[in-house]
């Protein structure tokens, strides 16, 4: 299996304030890895790291063999980040316009793309509402739908499960079943492992800011 | 026929020629920024720069130079000082705001005080359609279609920043790049619109439109045309309602603005029921 996500040496800080220490892990093409920790372990911060919108204080990261700070090919990465359907409550903005808007390549493969996902994710029916009027089952398929959009290699989801009833928890982890069918790279960083654990590849825990060889998993569900 | 022939009147002035061009030309660019830094929750936004280039035109007033120029560069500096303070964690939020406002005003307050300026500065606090000059049309319409021009170039970067910064990283978009030239624009569309709408109620321009345009629960691309659309009838409207009936110019259009607001909430409530 081709090697995706190498991370190595990676330490964080906020001035004296240590938030991750000397992580080491490597996440294959194909795998779907869980990144679990208790609230405020720093697993949004490795996330952010991941995808260079926050710099490591020392070590390296690299994405499909390119180091972070020389990758440039964005679209094969998919992002869905945390709470973002609270953040988006004020925004008038469509679903048709918001799957657009994650869109890089060009309106072909826009178009071909839109309806491969429109049959996985069934939004068409609601594509032209306000994304604020959605139920948290529906928006959470569109916000999916969306970080799909280029075709990623590899799709990072914070806290997917965060202010959506049951019903659409389990509508959420068969879609990702169906997606972890493919050999795209699923990373979900949550703290609601017994949802997430059946369809997982690997559990990387962060305790003590730093991966866990033998985690307590027990302890982290809250 | 009698009202027709005073409003046809207008035209004969060329002050009023010039507030007409000059304001449509504000009404149409100002709400499309108005729309982003609402996106952003920087709504008051548009009141903090007023207050800043009030203080960039006493300046220039005091070194006797020109006025629009001075309060152009302050606001733009402000603007940026703003911009780096919320980018750096500095100032979270509106924070940075209050602090630019009140340092700009309090140092308005001193200079009022101290040195006798040529100019009062109630005309600029709530507009007038006699301080538009010529040159002023001319900036003010290179100014405006810049800003439409960027806008409509960079509308997918600008719609990515106001649904998620981290998103739009991820595509690969300078976003801070993006906020500065966003928080410049804004500055600029405020220094422009200061003499004919008032350092006091630039927000019934930038900002009321917007949250007008909004009541009718659109996309986002036709809540912009729909505050354009609103901003300019009120320019229009307002500058004739100050005509014809001796009102200051700022507060008639700001005025049409609220009420174009008032009526939207109440058939938004109506139509609900």
């Amino acid at each position: 299996m081709q090697p995706i996500i190498q991370v190595s040496h990676l330490h964080y800080k906020v001035e004296a304030e240590i938030i991750l220490k000397d992580l080491n892990f490597i996440i294959n093409q194909g795998e779907l890895v869980l990144i679990t920790g208790e609230n405020g372990s720093g697993k949004t911060t490795l996330v952010k790291l991941l995808l260079n919108i926050q710099k490591a204080t020392s070590g390296n990261i690299s994405l499909f063999d390119t180091n972070i700070q020389n990758f440039s090919e964005w679209s094969k990465i998919g992002y869905l980040p945390q709470n973002l359907y609270q953040v988006l409550e004020d925004l008038p903005l469509t679903v048709e316009e918001f799957i657009h808007s994650g869109a890089i390549k060009n309106a072909g493969y826009y178009s071909k793309r839109r309806q491969e996902l429109n049959d996985i994710f069934k939004f068409d029916s609601y594509s032209n509402k306000l994304l604020n009027s959605l139920s948290g089952g529906q928006a959470q398929r569109v916000f999916l739908a969306r970080s799909l959009i280029n075709n990623p290699k590899v799709l990072i989801l914070d806290e997917p499960t965060s202010g959506i009833d049951k019903q659409s928890k389990l509508n959420l982890i068969r879609l990702i079943k169906e997606l972890h069918k493919s050999d795209i790279c699923i990373i979900i960083i949550t703290h609601e492992i017994d949802i997430f654990q059946e369809i997982s590849d690997r559990i990387l825990c962060i305790s003590q800011n730093s991966i866990q060889k033998n985690p307590d998993l027990e302890h982290v569900h809250t | 026929m009698n009202l027709l022939s005073t409003i046809l009147e207008i035209f004969d002035y060329q002050f009023m020629v010039y507030a007409l061009i000059g304001g449509t030309l504000i009404a149409i660019s100002a709400p499309i920024i108005g729309q982003f830094m609402i996106s952003r929750r920087y709504a008051n936004i548009s009141d903090s720069l007023a207050h800043i280039a009030l203080l960039g035109i006493s300046l220039g007033l005091i070194v006797n130079q020109n006025t629009f120029v001075f309060g152009l560069i302050t606001t733009i500096i402000a603007g940026i000082g703003i911009e780096y303070f919320r980018q750096h964690n500095i100032l979270k939020g509106e924070s940075a705001l209050v602090l630019f406002t009140v340092t700009s005003l309090s140092s308005l307050a001193i200079i009022q005080q101290k040195i006798p300026l040529r100019r009062s500065l109630e005309s600029i606090l709530f507009g007038s359609v006699l301080n538009l000059e010529p040159s002023d049309i001319i900036l003010t319409g290179i100014l405006s279609i810049a800003t439409i021009l960027f806008v409509s170039i960079n509308y997918k970067q600008l719609l990515n920043i106001s649904i998620n910064e981290d998103l739009a990283k991820v595509l690969g978009i300078p976003v801070k790049a993006y906020n500065y030239m966003l928080m410049t624009l804004a500055a600029i569309i405020i220094s422009i619109s200061l003499e004919l709408i008032g350092g006091l109620l630039i927000g019934g321009i930038m900002i009321i439109p917007v949250l007008t345009a909004r009541l009718y629960k659109l996309s986002f691309k036709k809540t912009i045309f729909m505050s354009v659309f609103f901003s300019v009838l009120a320019v229009w409207l307002g500058i004739l309602s100050g005509w014809l009936l001796d009102l200051p110019s700022g507060a008639a259009i700001v005025m049409t603005s609220i009420i174009f607001f008032g009526i939207s909430f109440a058939t938004n409530i109506l139509f609900k029921e």
